[in-house]
């Protein structure tokens, strides 16, 4: 249980008021419960609570059939995100460039694509660097940022190197450290990155993200966009520590 | 005398199994090698794999011994029945032999049923005579619900239906024995229902077709899955 808010993030953040310190961490997240059972009732229920907080959030991920409801009801004020072949990268190249042809057409800003990992795990990179390039052509002056997104969870240090190579040999400039569900990145795989494209890369983490200790971490490394499931419960968290810590609550 | 019994388990079993590795990370060449082998091992005729490796699996399996069957729309089911319809025709192009479609469940819950009928119609039409199996994530909605899904599955000549994708919320609970025998009783026993989801042995399994399923789902390097390997 956090108890103090990381120094790291009241950097990041740092305003003239709480709130402006709440909105400005608000802005670096992600937020999106995407899932099975993922209804257009919780979407204008999660469109509502971040119109009434005021939150302009770096995105809001949505399934594909909630994309259009998205964009009518929070469109104009921040970014909508579809994830593609999402969570398990086990969609052809093919269904993956129709799907972002798609939700181009329905007024989708940006997306992150799950390459194919059976390619990645069977070492294959040429045909991973050949679905990035196929797919940056097409997209890459459409949708912004257009992520890629590898599940580091489930490779090794070198075989994360080279999977990143193939998608910088392909174009791809921004990379997401895993999808979440079951696979959560770790700040060790985002510094591996880092260490070996300095950099080339935006890389946003995602997957496991529940507390401010972890946001503090990612923080530190540079990152400026975090996809956390828990993100609205995590700047409320963060609003309610810094009422506690400063004094008489509003500075 | 155990092994023995488990022996003859396994060989009552294998006729009903659909072996599949969808819902695992454990997808490379090596991995959907052995699950060709290991179909072909255990005496079982359906595999089940991802879109992603279909190609490849077609390259490695036995054709004349086991047919594969691949996933539409999985894990979510999120896509308008356009885009299932090009992803089932892909699928079709490619050579798959069976159809498993997800159900936009999360459209089906928002009251969205004629676009649930559209997609049914989707799949029984663009698959042209193949089997269709229909992933209804059964645990997921209420009797109306599960009446009203498979009423229409069957109004669309859907082959089979599929009780669970294995990526259900946690809260939602539940056996795959109740959503079974539910089913099965709703639609008066007219529809025919692969058991998925919660298998972890053969004993269970067992008891899933006694409830009335038709088929088994049995996921590569599940507990269940072990058990085969006799």
């Amino acid at each position: 249980m956090t108890t103090k808010v990381p120094e790291e993030i009241l950097k990041i953040v740092a305003a003239d008021s709480i709130q402006q310190e709440a909105m400005n961490l608000a802005s670096l997240f992600h937020f999106g419960k995407l899932g099975v059972t993922s209804t257009l009732k919780e979407v204008r229920k999660n469109a509502e609570l971040i119109c009434k907080k005021g939150y302009i959030l770096k995105a809001f991920d949505i399934e594909m059939t909630q994309a259009s409801l998205a964009v009518e009801l929070l469109g104009d004020r921040l970014n909508i995100h579809v994830p593609i072949s999402y969570p398990m990268g086990n969609m052809t190249t093919k269904k993956k460039l129709f799907d972002l042809e798609y939700i181009a057409k329905i007024g989708v800003d940006e997306n992150c694509v799950c390459l194919n990992y059976f390619d990645i795990l069977s070492h294959s990179y040429i045909n991973v660097e050949q679905e990035v390039k196929k797919i940056t052509q097409e997209f890459e002056d459409v949708f912004n940022p257009m992520a890629f997104v590898i599940p580091a969870a489930l490779l090794n240090d070198n075989e994360i190197i080279e999977v990143c190579k193939a998608i910088e040999n392909g174009g791809g400039k921004t990379i997401k450290v895993n999808p979440g569900f079951q696979l959560g990145v770790t700040p060790e795989e985002v510094l591996l990155i880092q260490r070996n494209f300095g950099d080339k890369f935006d890389i946003h983490p995602s997957g496991n993200i529940r507390n401010l200790e972890q946001v503090a971490d990612y923080l530190k490394l540079g990152v400026t966009t975090i996809h956390s499931s828990s993100s609205l419960d995590l700047v409320e968290e963060f609003i309610k520590l810094r009422e506690s810590e400063s004094e008489g609550g509003l500075r | 005398m155990e092994h023995i019994k488990a022996r003859d388990l396994v060989k009552e079993l294998t006729p009903y199994i659909d072996y599949a590795n969808i819902s695992s990370y454990r997808v490379s060449q090596r991995d959907i090698k052995l699950l060709c082998l290991e179909a072909e091992k255990y005496g079982i005729s359906t595999i089940v794999v991802n879109p992603s490796f279909l190609p490849y699996t077609l390259d490695v399996v036995n054709k004349s011994k086991i047919k594969i069957a691949a996933v539409a729309a999985y894990p979510f089911g999120a896509y308008p029945p356009e885009i299932k319809k090009k992803e089932i025709e892909e699928l079709i192009d490619i050579g798959v032999d069976e159809i498993y479609m997800l159900m936009d469940v999360g459209s089906f819950l928002d009251g969205k049923y004629e676009q649930i009928n559209e997609e049914m119609r989707t799949l029984t039409t663009v698959a042209k005579g193949r089997p269709t199996k229909l992933i209804l994530e059964s645990i997921a909605l209420n009797d109306q619900g599960i009446e009203l899904a498979c009423r229409t599955a069957i109004e669309n000549k859907i082959c089979y239906l599929v009780t669970a994708t294995g990526f259900a919320p946690n809260k939602l609970s539940g056996t795959t024995i109740d959503e079974i025998k539910k089913i099965k009783r709703i639609t008066n026993d007219s529809i025919d229902v692969v058991a998925s989801g919660g298998i972890t042995n053969l004993e269970q399994a067992e008891r899933m077709l006694k409830a009335g399923a038709s088929r088994i789902l049995i996921e590569q390097y599940s507990e269940a899955a072990q058990e085969l390997n006799i």
